[in-house]
């Protein structure tokens, strides 16, 4: 294992704490030296040995297990948009990458769980088609104008190809259940299941 | 908020970047893609002296914990054994580590158990939590280190089982820090280990292994000679067959025996693959019975087959050993290893192999207690006075 392998889980996890205190924090702390400092001590404690030999971050990482690279984007996304006012990723491409995980859920899990004889999770091992199917999307939508979408297409791809999750599996780098989940609830919640958007004039999206 | 021309050129730049990045490690791997590997067969390469009919003994009488299960054996460098197994307070129970222990032919007698790996040494190098282990595999790989798969679970029972793997350079006496294999999408459950691998031409293995996570199916894990995890295929599909035994019959055909977790009365299920494990047919019951528990089995150079199994339809008091000559079409029963009957004795997961001089070696749990080892030649399963 890796430096990369054992230090991007831990990072996915304060992340995801991240979120949950820019979702808590992020109305009544206005202060940005105070969010910093918020930010701050969840790296500490993520990475730090509070509680029978394991951190916070690797006791949420054996309930969530590791997080995908898309995961850590949509995660740092919505930290630099709550607690800093960044927008890393434009509202039409998020959506766009929310729905896209959705679909792509509903195709894995069932079908790795038993539903079938078919495993999609297969097809992640040696995922040349994959990859291009990938690669065609990216071009695409780049030059449809969603530039950060067509970057973040990209990135489970080389991180994959330099294997900096445990996983061997390009599925394991796109998406999660945890994210799964979360894309789901956020397409439910803005009751917004439209098709994806190609381009970025309609930026009426409802599900931040 | 990022509109200037630079920083547009800039992403453009890693956009390009990014593209390569991805496309050509994945390009170049395909195109440097071997054929298929086939099956390896395993053959006698030396007489055998011992034993000389048939011994039985234990891998562990006084096995140091209470309870003990799940038994795998590999023959050493040497010609001796080197056998694992988990126990401790209770199947499942925070305290059970992996255990092992050695064989010598010459002393023909067990170490004393030692400790291999547990839940501490796999929580800390795997940095999660780890609240017990269970089943394990021994796998000799190419350069003859031998390779340890185990399970362990984190949260809830069996079903959330994971794989890790250890390896050691000097026959089991020191091990590797754990490695987790990543074998699911969901939460990486679930995948149990049970039955010995098959090995390939290109030195890479396949790991038999099973979910029991709402579905119940066999599936093959493909795995490199470092222990990286290649591709898996599904063997079966449902609700009703794990702990897959896979029986190469020659380069490309081999049969898959499986446990029967479906109604009672249950059968040894079994599937077919013609393209060395690359795809399995649908699954069929045999005229074997099955009360919903582990078998053993291999082939022998003559290409019959061998099966160890429990030959009741409830209870695992009976265990016996069948003989196929048609490549597992059919069976007919030749031994008896135990034949209690009396519906509470246990005799169960079985794991045999046969080692280079031809002897065979069989562990299994007895009563919880206890790993039984029974060592026989191809005399005393063919009923041959010597």
């Amino acid at each position: 294992m890796n430096m990369m392998q054992q230090v991007l889980p831990v990072l996915g996890q304060v992340l995801l704490m991240s979120v949950l205190l820019a979702m808590l924090a992020g109305k009544y702390v206005q202060d940005i030296r105070k969010r910093w400092l918020m930010v701050a001590i969840l790296l500490v404690m993520g990475f730090s040995i509070p509680l029978n030999g394991l951190s916070t971050a690797q006791w949420l990482r054996t309930l969530l297990g590791d997080l995908s690279v898309i995961t850590l984007v949509i995660f740092a996304n919505i930290v630099a948009q709550r607690l800093f006012g960044l927008d890393l990723l434009h509202p039409v491409a998020r959506s766009n990458l929310l729905r896209g995980i959705v679909l792509a859920g509903v195709l894995l899990y069932p079908l790795a769980l038993g539903l079938g004889s078919i495993d999609s999770y297969a097809t992640g091992f040696a995922p040349l088609w994959m990859v291009l199917l990938l690669c065609a999307t990216s071009v695409m939508v780049w030059f449809r104008g969603q530039r950060d979408l067509a970057i973040v297409l990209l990135l489970p791809v080389a991180a994959f190809n330099l294997r900096l999750l445990e996983s061997a599996n390009l599925w394991d780098y796109l998406l999660d259940p945890v994210l799964f989940f979360y894309a789901l609830v956020q397409l439910v919640a803005s009751k917004n299941f439209g098709h994806f958007k190609l381009d970025y004039s309609d930026a009426k999206v409802k599900n931040r | 908020m990022f509109a200037s021309k630079s920083f547009k050129l800039f992403k453009a730049a890693v956009f390009v970047a990014l593209l390569l990045a991805a496309l050509v490690p994945v390009v170049i791997v395909t195109l440097s893609e071997k054929n298929s590997p086939e099956f390896v067969l395993s053959h006698d390469v030396a007489s055998g002296s011992f034993p000389p009919d048939m011994m039985m003994g234990y891998a562990c009488e006084d096995c140091v914990v209470p309870a003990v299960h799940g038994a795998s054996v590999i023959e050493t460098l040497d010609g001796g054994l080197f056998a694992t197994w988990f126990g401790g307070s209770r199947e499942g129970g925070k305290d059970v580590l992996l255990w092992g222990a050695d064989f010598s032919t010459h002393k023909r007698s067990w170490s004393t158990p030692r400790r291999i790996v547990g839940p501490a040494e796999t929580r800390a190098a795997l940095g999660r939590y780890i609240k017990t282990v269970g089943n394990s595999v021994l796998v000799r790989g190419v350069q003859n280190e031998l390779w340890l798969y185990y399970v362990t679970v984190s949260v809830g029972g069996w079903a959330g089982s994971s794989l890790n793997v250890v390896v050691s350079h000097d026959e089991g006496k020191t091990w590797s820090a754990p490695r987790r294999l990543i074998t699911s999408p969901f939460f990486n459950v679930s995948t149990l280990n049970k039955s010995p691998a098959i090995h390939y031409s290109d030195g890479s293995i396949g790991m038999p292994v099973y979910h029991e996570f709402i579905g119940k199916f066999a599936e093959l894990l493909l795995l490199d000679n470092k222990g990286q995890l290649l591709d898996k295929v599904r063997i079966t599909q449902g609700r009703h067959s794990i702990q897959p035994l896979i029986l190469p019959l020659d380069g490309q055909r081999a049969v898959a025996l499986m446990r029967d977790t479906g109604p009672r009365p249950g059968h040894v299920l079994s599937s077919r693959s013609l393209d060395a494990g690359a795809s399995w047919m649908k699954e069929e019951r045999l005229g074997l019975p099955n009360p919903d528990s582990a078998v053993a089995g291999l082939r022998r150079p003559d290409g019959s087959l061998l099966l160890v199994f429990n030959d009741t339809e409830a209870g695992r008091s009976s265990l016996a050993l069948a003989v196929s000559r048609d490549e597992g079409k059919s069976w007919k029963t030749v031994r008896h290893f135990e034949q209690v009957n009396d519906g509470k004795s246990e005799f169960s997961y079985p794991y045999l192999i046969r080692n280079n001089n031809g002897n065979m070696h069989l562990l299994y749990t007895w009563n919880r207690k206890r790993i039984r080892h029974i060592a026989f030649n191809d005399n005393w399963v063919e009923g041959v006075k010597p």
